[in-house]
């Protein structure tokens, strides 16, 4: 048999190996009857901290989940760096000064710059009312990354709006990941869990009016502790990771 | 019991990791920190007592008609078990751990703040992976640890080194998608995440075709995660394109790995036989292969990459025999390997430093110049080889033992002749390396042991070999307790 045949005859066993595995998986999925489960008390209980039940499930009830896969992200950012030079073996490879590919239009270069303040906005309004509106950080984050990304697509690097190097980009992200981690820190100095919940208290463990709640009370009329902080923390690491990435990939495209 | 210091042994690296890469560039804060951060890794798992710990403090509560599950109670938060095993598992990776930093901090002459911050992040994953009691939360930290595996063999750079972690990445998405569709349909079936709610979930599920799906599913993922047969030369690519100090770690976090996520299998699925035989057949077939293909390389790290491959392979015969004594015997002969293995990747560290090659076309003659490293070679191979009495022989004479109780004889002579072939696999890269002339022009010049190498590794080395004697001469305050852990997953948690 050639070599030609056995790679045709390989994707064949493939092929079939694929149909009998997908049948198995679509069969179990059609006589599929879903359980609530925990969910269910989730969303029974949800309201007393914020009405964005999603919001309440990602920060609080699976929190920790929340943060390992903020984690997935920034060990990806961190590791889209290491291809390109920061931080391998024997000194980091230095990074080069890229321009944009070909000067922008004009019409571009004067709608560009509104355009880009008023995505960045629209970005901080989703991550601040991400517990009581649809949103929340990770969306407001990689909205706000979409504006950095307009403005270097149109200004280029060196005169964008955000003006941000990638060792600035690093800082913020690292402040993004340790707001969300120390913040998890103060319930466990506090209530001995982590990530407990310090601001609204749902089980009595501070009592409603001590320091460490109004601590954490924002400025409107729900409940939500530190879920609001930690959407911002969230947002901060999306979006510094977002443009980490972009500014990576932007030097090497020249190289 | 609510145990604090639980959730620090996860957080703590995770800090540490975000902390090393804002100071990556200052070469003498990141060797300070990377000490000091590992003196505290090291310590929190001894001084954390046992027990349990709820993130965010939601207690398990009685459970409403409208849930539809069959649990009268049923757990809210995300729990983590620590108790002795988790105790040993953990305090082992950050043992092995501590060496690999330290080597780097020692050997290179610019650390990267990058590539310490990587290592902070598999560990905090696989100490995840140890003590979650959450099959989600399980998952999240395995995707962690995937990617940052597969960057820290990219930092080694070359091209040998981006194929692999290329491979590790693609294989790591399948399997990891492979395990959430598993979770999902778990979780659409049962409404629980908590392992121990799942698992009295389970019982009376069982010919339930979604579970047999997710069973199918979950084994996949585990079966890359472990780095067991159709997998085998991923895992080992990765191995041989580390530098040899990092390969001990990743080796060891494989094992880890391994065990950790067994035990959650037999938990969910034990009464599956057709489950075990599937672990046990593919554990056999990593074995035999992993062995065979390790007599067959020509380069040391790669050597030593199959047999970690086919010792991987021995302790997934023992825990896929699915009876008390082979799921304790694998356990143990987990962590003894574990130690073995990193002592003889250590000593071909000192080989590749000084080399530059672990070729065996390029090496030779190496006992002259470094009898000490012999020394602790021959040691090394011979702990691997389970030779009494260092602590591997324990181990691996009681899964033979367990094959035999188990009815399977057959299986016995197997482990024996994989550990033979092992062996021999062992001795001739010893061979080719310290005793054959050495005819090439790269003549290693003055390899000494003391010469141009920290005494760090060389102390690493020294502690390694004291491990295994002692555990080899006193192993049962070790295997009792895997015992009571095996116990405890055939009857109940």
């Amino acid at each position: 048999m050639k070599f030609q045949q056995s790679q045709e005859m390989r994707n064949l066993i493939a092929a079939i190996f694929v149909g009998i595995f997908s049948y198995f998986i679509i069969k179990a999925l059609t006589d599929f009857d879903i359980v609530p489960g925990v969910s269910y008390i989730y969303n029974l209980r949800g309201p007393l901290i914020a009405p964005n039940m999603i919001t309440v499930i990602l920060f609080d009830w699976r929190g920790y989940d929340t943060l390992g896969e903020a984690f997935i992200l920034i060990t990806a950012v961190l590791t889209t760096g290491i291809l390109f030079g920061r931080g391998v073996l024997g000194g980091d490879v230095s990074e080069k000064d890229s321009t944009p590919i070909r000067p922008s239009t004009i019409v571009q270069k004067v709608f560009a710059a509104p355009l880009v303040f008023i995505i960045v906005a629209f970005g901080v309004v989703i991550t601040l009312g991400g517990h009581i509106t649809p949103g929340g950080g990770f969306q407001g984050g990689s909205v706000i990354a979409t504006a950095f990304f307009l403005s270097v697509v149109v200004y280029g690097f060196k005169k964008n709006v955000f003006n941000l190097s990638h060792n600035s980009l690093e800082t913020l992200e690292g402040v993004g990941a340790l707001i969300y981690l120390c913040l998890g820190l103060v319930g466990l100095g506090l209530s001995g869990y982590y990530l407990y919940n310090v601001g609204a208290d749902l089980y009595p463990y501070l009592g409603v009016g001590d320091t460490a709640t109004r601590l954490f009370s924002y400025p409107d009329s729900t409940n939500a502790g530190i879920i609001p902080y930690l959407n911002i923390g969230i947002a901060l690491k999306v979006l510094s990771g977002f443009c980490t990435i972009i500014t990576v990939l932007w030097g090497a495209e020249k190289k | 019991m609510n145990s604090e210091l639980i959730p620090l042994m996860v957080i703590f690296p995770l800090i540490s990791a975000i902390l090393l890469n804002l100071m990556h560039g200052k070469d003498k804060v990141v060797r300070a920190y990377g000490i000091l951060a590992m003196l505290v890794v090291l310590v929190v798992p001894i001084f954390a007592s046992y027990g349990n710990h709820l993130f965010g403090a939601h207690p398990v509560v009685d459970t409403l008609p409208q849930l539809k599950i069959s649990l009268s109670e049923v757990n809210l938060a995300i729990e983590y078990n620590f108790a002795f095993l988790q105790k040993a598992l953990v305090f082992l990776l950050a043992a092995i751990a501590t060496f690999a930093v330290l080597s780097h901090i020692s050997n290179e002459k610019k650390v990267s703040g990058v590539y310490l911050s990587m290592i902070m992040l598999s560990i905090a994953a696989v100490s995840a992976v140890v003590m979650a009691n959450d099959i989600f939360n399980m998952f999240v930290f395995l995707e962690i640890m995937t990617i940052a595996q597969a960057a820290i063999v990219i930092a080694v750079g070359g091209v040998s080194g981006y194929k692999a972690a290329f491979k590790y990445l693609v294989f790591g998405g399948v399997a990891g998608a492979s395990i959430l569709l598993g979770i999902a349909l778990l979780l659409g079936t049962f409404g629980v995440l908590n392992i121990s709610d799942l698992h009295n979930s389970l019982s009376g599920n069982m010919t339930n075709p979604i579970v047999l799906t997710a069973v199918g599913l979950i084994v996949i993922g585990w079966l890359f995660e472990s780095g067991l047969f159709p997998f085998h030369t991923i895992k080992s690519n990765m191995y041989s394109a580390a530098k040899p100090d990092i390969a001990a770690l990743l080796q060891t976090q494989t094992k880890i790995v391994l065990v950790a996520l067994a035990i959650v299998l037999l938990r969910l699925f034990g009464g599956y036989s057709n489950m075990t035989a599937v672990m046990l057949g593919l554990s056999v077939g990593t074995l035999i292969i992993g062995s065979v293909m390790a007599l067959l390389q020509t380069d040391f790290r790669r050597l030593l990459a199959f047999t970690a491959v086919s010792q991987a392979g021995l302790v997934g015969i023992g825990i896929g025999l699915g009876t008390r004594l082979g799921i304790a015997a694998g356990i143990f002969h987990a962590i003894n390997d574990a130690i073995a293995m990193s002592l003889l990747f250590i000593t071909v560290y000192f080989i590749y430093e000084r080399a530059k090659t672990t070729e065996f076309k390029r090496l030779g003659g190496l006992l002259v110049q470094a009898p000490k490293l012999a020394f602790i070679q021959i040691i090394g191979i011979l702990i691997v080889s389970g030779v009494p009495p260092f602590n591997a022989y324990q181990s691996e004479f009681r899964i033979i033992d367990a094959t035999i109780q188990a009815g399977h004889p057959e299986l016995g002579v197997l482990v024996i002749l994989g550990t033979i072939l092992t062996f021999v696999a062992l001795m001739k890269g010893f061979y080719l390396t310290f005793l054959k002339e050495n005819t090439t022009k790269i003549a290693l010049g003055k390899v000494h042991i003391y010469n141009g190498l920290p005494t760090v590794t060389y102390v690493t080395l020294i502690i390694l070999v004291i491990a295994c004697v002692g555990i080899g001469l006193f192993p049962m305050p070790f295997y009792d307790r895997a015992y009571s852990v095996a116990l405890k997953i055939l009857v109940g948690w």
